[in-house]
C-alpha cells in the first residue's frame, strides 16, 4: 500500500535548525546598557526604605509608652519575616536553571519576579508596620510557590519527565 | 494565518515591558525563545547557514532597537516574525541568486495537489530535496505552507504578483514530488 504525505504537514513536521553558534553573546554587546536592577537588590532598596521608616518612627515615639514596646514587638516580626524572605529569594534565584526549564516554568519564574517587583514597589513606598508586615507575608508566600514550582520541575527533569505535558494532563 | 508556524510563542507581556525598558535578561529570553524559529526560516529563505546566521543577528538587533513600536495590538510573535520574514527576503533579494532569475514563470502552471510520496514523511529526504529547489521557490512553499502566509501577501513582499506566488509554489511542488518519487523509501511503514 502506497502512503501518500501532505506537503504543508510534512514541511511543518521538519526538525527545527539551531546556529552553530549563539547569536547571542555578540548581541549583547550592541545592547545599551540600561540592565535593570536585580530583584534582589530592589528588595534590598525597600528593606532599607522600610528600615528607616521603621527607626523614625521608633526615635518620634517616647519609648516608655506601650505603644513603643508593641512596635518593636511588630519590628522584630518584621525583621523575622524579612529574614526569612532574603533566605528564599536566594534559594529561588539559585534553584532558576533556564537550561533545564520548559517555557512555562520560566513564564511562571518571570510572571513570579514580576508579582515580586510589584511587592517590592509597594514597600519602598513608606507602608505602615501592619501594611509592611502583610506585603512580606506576601512575599513569602510567592517566594514558596516559585521555589515549589522550581523543585517539581526539577523533580520531572530528574526521572525524564515534562514537566509541560504532565501540566497539559491534569487539564 | 496558520497558528501551526513554530513562532507562534506567546510571550508574556510583563516580559515585552521589560524588554521595553532596556532589560539585558529580558532580551536574552526572547532571544533563547525565537533564535531556532528566526534561524529555520531564514535557512529555508536563503538558503545557506552564513545567511540564516546573518538573519538571525539582524532580525534580532531590530528587534532589540525597534521593540518600543510594537504596541500589542497583534502578538508579539507575529511582529517579530515580520521582522525576520523581512530581513531574509531583503538578502535574498541582494543576493546574486536573488528575484531575477527566477522572474521567468509560467502563470499557467497550477497544481493544487499537495500529496507527496511517502518519502516526504522523512525529514532528512525532505530537506535535501527542498535544497534541490531554487531558492526563490523554497522561500513561496515554506512562506506559504509553514507560515501561513497567503500568495496575495507573499506577493506583496517580494514586489511580485499572487500568479507568481501561485506559480513558484506549483512548480515547487511538483519538483519536490519527482524529486522524492525516484529516492528509495526507507524505514517507512506501508
Amino acid at each position: 500500500m502506497n502512503t501518500v504525505i501532505d506537503l504543508p504537514n510534512a514541511l511543518r513536521q521538519l526538525p527545527l535548525e539551531a546556529p552553530v553558534t549563539s547569536a547571542w553573546p555578540g548581541l549583547q554587546q550592541r545592547l545599551p546598557q540600561k540592565r535593570s536592577w536585580p530583584k534582589p537588590a530592589l528588595a534590598l532598596v525597600a528593606s532599607t526604605a522600610l528600615a528607616v521608616l521603621l527607626w523614625q518612627t521608633l526615635i518620634n515615639t517616647s519609648p516608655q509608652t506601650a505603644a513603643g514596646t508593641e512596635q518593636s514587638a511588630q519590628q522584630t516580626d518584621i525583621q523575622s519575616l524579612m529574614d526569612h524572605s532574603a533566605r528564599l529569594e536566594t534559594a529561588f534565584y539559585a534553584q532558576q536553571d533556564d537550561a533545564i526549564s520548559s517555557a512555562s516554568v520560566i513564564a511562571a519564574n518571570l510572571g513570579i519576579e514580576d508579582q515580586l517587583a510589584t511587592i517590592d514597589a509597594g514597600l519602598s513606598q513608606q507602608p505602615t508596620p501592619e501594611e509592611a508586615r502583610t506585603l512580606w507575608q506576601q512575599r513569602i508566600s510567592l517566594l514558596d510557590q516559585g521555589l515549589q514550582l522550581n523543585r517539581t520541575n526539577a523533580d520531572f527533569n530528574a526521572v525524564g519527565r515534562n514537566f509541560d505535558l504532565a501540566l497539559a494532563s491534569t487539564n | 494565518m496558520s497558528h501551526s508556524t513554530h513562532f507562534a510563542i506567546d510571550v508574556p507581556d510583563s516580559l515585552i515591558q521589560r524588554a521595553k525598558r532596556g532589560d539585558v535578561e529580558a532580551f536574552e529570553q526572547i532571544y533563547r525563545w525565537f533564535e531556532r524559529p528566526i534561524y529555520t526560516l531564514g535557512l529555508r529563505l536563503c538558503g545557506q547557514p552564513a545567511e540564516a546566521q546573518e538573519v538571525l543577528q539582524d532580525s534580532m538587533i531590530k528587534v532589540m532597537t525597534r521593540i518600543s513600536e510594537f504596541k500589542g495590538e497583534s502578538p508579539f510573535w507575529g511582529w517579530l516574525r515580520q521582522i525576520a520574514v523581512n530581513e531574509a527576503l531583503m538578502r535574498l533579494r541582494r543576493s546574486a541568486k536573488g528575484f531575477k532569475e527566477e522572474d521567468v514563470y509560467d502563470a499557467d502552471l497550477t497544481d493544487n495537489g499537495t500529496a507527496m510520496p511517502p518519502q516526504a514523511a522523512e525529514a532528512a529526504q525532505m530537506i535535501e530535496a527542498l535544497q534541490t529547489l531554487p531558492t526563490l521557490t523554497c522561500s513561496v512553499l515554506w512562506l506559504y505552507h509553514v507560515e501561513g502566509f497567503t500568495h496575495e501577501e507573499i506577493a506583496g513582499q517580494m514586489g511580485k504578483t499572487p500568479s507568481f506566488s501561485k506559480s513558484q509554489l506549483a512548480r515547487g511542488t511538483r519538483k519536490l514530488r519527482d524529486t522524492l518519487a525516484i529516492r528509495p523509501a526507507t524505514g517507512i511503514e506501508s
